[in-house]
């Protein structure tokens, strides 16, 4: 029972913080209706949605990011135990990271870095 | 209702203005920036940060429904505040921070829900990365821009890629304040004033301004021309203000922009000293300019066009009614 005094306090304190914040909005609004406007256009009005489509080129350019991103999520664990494993840990971790070197390899040869 | 009512006066000790001037009405403008500079009041960039909307001049035709439009966005509490003439600007401006403080919903108000937009087309484009075109409008509700100045662009990314100037509210009885023989070194204070604004530089902008009211109000040249060398000799000096200018919105005759601003600086010194008298160099009209400033910005990236458009000395109040184009050739 014990063990749930710091969770119910903190779920207290949360609840607590919330209501203050929303009842302090209520008490200093002056009108509970929010605002709609469109953008600011120095007084002109928006002709079209500024939601853009990007050229095809940026994608690789993310998913490449990704790969890279989700290498780093992988070596953080990896170097914790890397130290206790040994050789067999950096061995695999590099055979991983020449994996993903392939894949930058293909993006290269396919023009994807090209910027223009 | 005591504290409510006490941190509300507190929240508008400083109102934020919106400044929306009619062409021909920049004496109405250089009162309110002069109060507001006194009191310490900032001026609001765009609506979301405005408590009050200050319409200077008498709003015609179209600026009439910018100022529509761009009231309906202010976020409440707010006041619009239309002020015709300059004797008005104290004693309505004094009255802001109470009226802000007391402010009530007026009843029966619905929100507009906003239209349906659709979207963009892509085209080519001077990188070949087939962006978004899209049409924005810059003006006449901007800081440190033309009054009454429209220009209506097509944007790629941030490069203007097709413009349209027009001049906006014109009304039979728009007259140019600074038409005036011995305005003149003033008119061209608030020019510099208002590049050095664009240009990121608000001290000095600032200390242009006050320069600028105190030749409006006569003060004995002798000191007044001493600070001004002071000021001049300051932004000359700055390299980084001639490395951001150099090369932006060059112009037959008038150079690029950091030679406008030095031609400015050096006749503002020059007038003050024998006020009247011929100008050395190039001056276009205001017509002239309309027809040069789409060619000039477009191709440009949208903070070098604000930089071009400060650095152009265009009074718009003599512009006739019209509306000119630049389109990207190449």
């Amino acid at each position: 029972m014990s063990s749930l005094v710091p969770l119910l306090a903190m779920l207290a304190l949360a609840v607590g913080l919330l209501g203050a914040a929303y009842g302090l909005s209520v008490l200093l609004t002056v009108r509970r209706r929010a605002l709609v406007a469109g953008p600011f256009l120095s007084g002109g009005l928006a002709t079209e949605h500024a939601v853009s489509r990007f050229h095809v080129r940026w994608y690789p350019v993310t998913l490449l990011f990704l790969a890279f991103d989700m290498e780093m999520v992988f070596m953080y664990p990896w170097a914790v135990v890397a130290a206790d494993i040994g050789a067999e840990a950096v061995v695999e971790m590099f055979a991983f990271l020449a994996m993903l070197l392939v894949g930058v390899l293909y993006v290269w040869r396919e023009g994807g870095l090209r910027w223009v | 209702m005591g504290l409510i009512g006490s941190v509300r006066r507190a929240a508008f000790t400083r109102p934020h203005l919106l400044l929306l001037t009619a062409p021909g009405a920049a004496e109405v403008r250089i009162a309110v920036e002069r109060f507001a500079r006194r009191r310490g009041w900032p001026l609001a960039d765009s609506p979301a940060d405005a408590d009050a909307l200050v319409e200077a001049g008498v709003l015609h035709g179209e600026m009439a429904e910018v100022a529509e439009t761009v009231w309906r966005q202010l976020p409440a509490p707010s006041i619009r505040m239309p002020l015709a003439v300059p004797a008005e600007v104290e004693p309505g401006l004094a009255d802001l921070p109470a009226r802000l403080a007391s402010w009530r919903p007026e009843t029966g108000e619905e929100p507009e829900a906003a239209p349906e937009l659709s979207m963009a087309d892509r085209a080519e484009d001077r990188d070949g990365l087939k962006l978004d075109v899209l049409h924005v409008p810059l003006g006449p509700l901007l800081p440190h821009w033309p009054e009454g100045l429209r220009l209506v662009t097509r944007l790629q990314g941030d490069v203007i890629q097709h413009a349209e100037a027009e001049v906006l509210g014109l009304g039979p009885d728009t007259r140019s304040f600074w038409a005036v023989e011995d305005r003149r070194a003033a008119r061209r204070l608030d020019a510099i004033a208002r590049l050095l604004g664009v240009a990121g530089w608000t001290a000095m902008q600032w200390r242009c301004q006050a320069l600028r009211d105190r030749a409006l109000a006569d003060e004995p040249r002798d000191r007044l021309v001493g600070d001004l060398k002071a000021a001049a000799a300051r932004i000359r000096r700055s390299r980084l203000l001639r490395s951001e200018l150099t090369g932006l919105g060059a112009v037959a005759g008038t150079g690029d922009a950091a030679d406008r601003l030095h031609q400015w600086l050096t006749e503002v010194v020059h007038d003050l000293r024998a006020p009247g008298g011929e100008l050395a160099g190039s001056h276009p009209s205001a017509a002239e300019w309309l027809d040069m400033l789409p060619d000039t910005v477009v191709g440009a990236e949208l903070t070098a066009a604000r930089l071009i458009v400060a650095s152009v000395d265009l009074d718009t109040a003599e512009a006739e009614q019209r509306s000119t184009t630049g389109v990207h050739h190449g």
